[in-house]
């Protein structure tokens, strides 16, 4: 009758090499090929947040920008309008007194 | 496999078309004071300040007043002196044109400054990461009496203007010394006196027979600032001493004052064959060649038609732009 045991030898050993060395070496592997991209995709995946961020600010200060710069534009034109009607006048009325002062 | 090539293919092409926006270090036209942005007034084109002298009673009909716009945006016109407020949200630079009919009236009665305020969107600016600023400009209707006539106004570069001029000047040189610019005001070979008033500053000058020079810093003093941005306004009143024209003469002169840290762009054009190249700041984010838009600061294009005017604009995300009209291969205008 044969002996069982050579089949256990047979297995010890696959389960010795699958537990060892080799399956070590495996899955140092494929941590060497993964972590460069998991790294990769970590910073694209940071990268792409910090742009959406600055994105969203930049549109933020725009909005005020705009706002602020619209609301002086108009101070601007009623503040130089009202300048100019009056520079206006004040040279009529000077032009108005010396032809008057001409004529007497 | 198939779709790892699209993709590639895709994000090639996504990076082809894709507009990116340059940042701007330097300060903004609008916080600067800088006036920029083209129009046309009654036939009349610039960039950043524009004018024009019509007389009292001058018939409306047809009269225009147009903005140059570039790509797309919102644009605002605003003038307290003759009712016009005004929002257009415009695309493709195309030409906003008001007629002027519709806020005057039938005929020219009085004075009018209209601001103008434009916020472009140009392409992809939702992707960029600076702030888009807007642009300034201003155009003046002067209305002079009807029994008066424009003077001639002369500038040290050159220029003559009949009426209105404006000028756009920097607060102050880098060595602390003051523009020396001279305004000369013709006065039709008379006798008489010429006044001036704006913002405060009244000047009196007798002249005789003679052109009379004012310089700039009778008007503005020595210390301008961009506060002290103003429109002057002018009489030349003849004496009667036997000339045939005794018409006073009336003029006004805006000058808008820019902070000393603006800096103004600049552009090289070189030409090889039919083809034109203009190169603008590196901080330029735009050039649009007529209304084609590019995303950069370099630009070649075809030139071939001698007489054709080539519209050339930059810009940058600070709203500081420049305007270059080429004919027959040269810049024939530039500001």
């Amino acid at each position: 009758m044969a002996e069982v045991n050579t089949t256990g030898k047979i297995g010890d050993a696959v389960v010795g090499v699958l537990s060892g060395s080799t399956a070590g070496a495996i899955a140092k592997g494929v941590l060497l090929v993964l972590s460069p991209i998991v790294l990769w995709v970590l910073y694209k995946v940071i990268k792409k947040i910090y742009r959406d961020y600055k994105i969203a600010a930049a549109r933020k200060e725009e909005n005020k920008k705009i706002k602020e710069d619209f609301e002086n534009n108009v101070i601007e034109n009623q503040e130089e309008s009202s300048q100019v009607v009056s520079d206006e006048n004040k040279l009529e009325d000077k032009i108005a007194k010396r032809k008057e002062a001409r004529k007497k | 496999m198939r779709s790892v090539v699209c993709f590639i293919i895709f994000i090639f092409l996504y990076g082809c078309t894709h507009f990116k926006a340059i940042e701007d270090p330097t300060p903004s036209s609008i916080d600067s004071n800088y006036l920029t942005g083209d129009t046309t007034i009654l036939g009349r084109y610039d960039s950043g300040y524009n004018g024009i002298t019509v007389k009292r009673g001058d018939s409306t009909e047809g009269k225009k007043f147009v903005i140059h716009t570039a790509g797309d945006g919102e644009l605002f016109i605003q003038s307290a002196n003759c009712g016009i407020d005004e929002a257009v949200i415009y695309k493709d630079s195309q030409n906003i044109s008001l007629d002027l009919q519709k806020y005057f009236g039938e005929t020219f009665e009085e004075s009018c400054l209209i601001n103008l305020i434009m916020f472009p969107k140009f392409p992809d600016y939702e992707e960029s990461e600076y702030p888009m600023r807007g642009m300034k400009s201003k155009a003046y209707i002067h209305v002079i009496p009807e029994d008066t006539k424009p003077a001639f106004l002369g500038f040290s570069n050159g220029e003559i203007h009949a009426g209105f001029s404006m000028m756009q000047i920097r607060e102050r040189l880098r060595n602390g010394k003051i523009e020396p610019r001279t305004i000369s005001i013709g006065t039709d070979n008379s006798s008489g006196v010429i006044f001036i008033e704006g913002c405060g500053v009244s000047l009196e000058k007798e002249y005789d027979h003679e052109q009379v020079d004012i310089k700039l810093e009778e008007l503005l003093g020595t210390e301008y600032a961009p506060k002290d941005s103003c429109i002057f306004f002018g009489a030349v009143l003849k004496d009667d001493n036997g000339e045939e024209d005794l018409r006073d003469l009336r003029f006004a002169i805006g000058i808008n004052v820019f902070s000393y840290k603006y800096q103004k762009l600049a552009v090289n054009l070189s030409v090889k064959g039919t083809k034109c190249t203009v190169e603008g700041s590196r901080y330029v984010s735009y050039t649009f060649i007529d209304n084609k838009v590019y995303n950069s600061n370099k630009v070649k294009f075809k030139c071939k038609d001698k007489d054709k005017t080539y519209k050339v604009r930059q810009f940058t995300v600070q709203g500081r732009g420049i305007v270059i009209l080429i004919k027959d291969r040269k810049i024939i205008w530039l500001k």
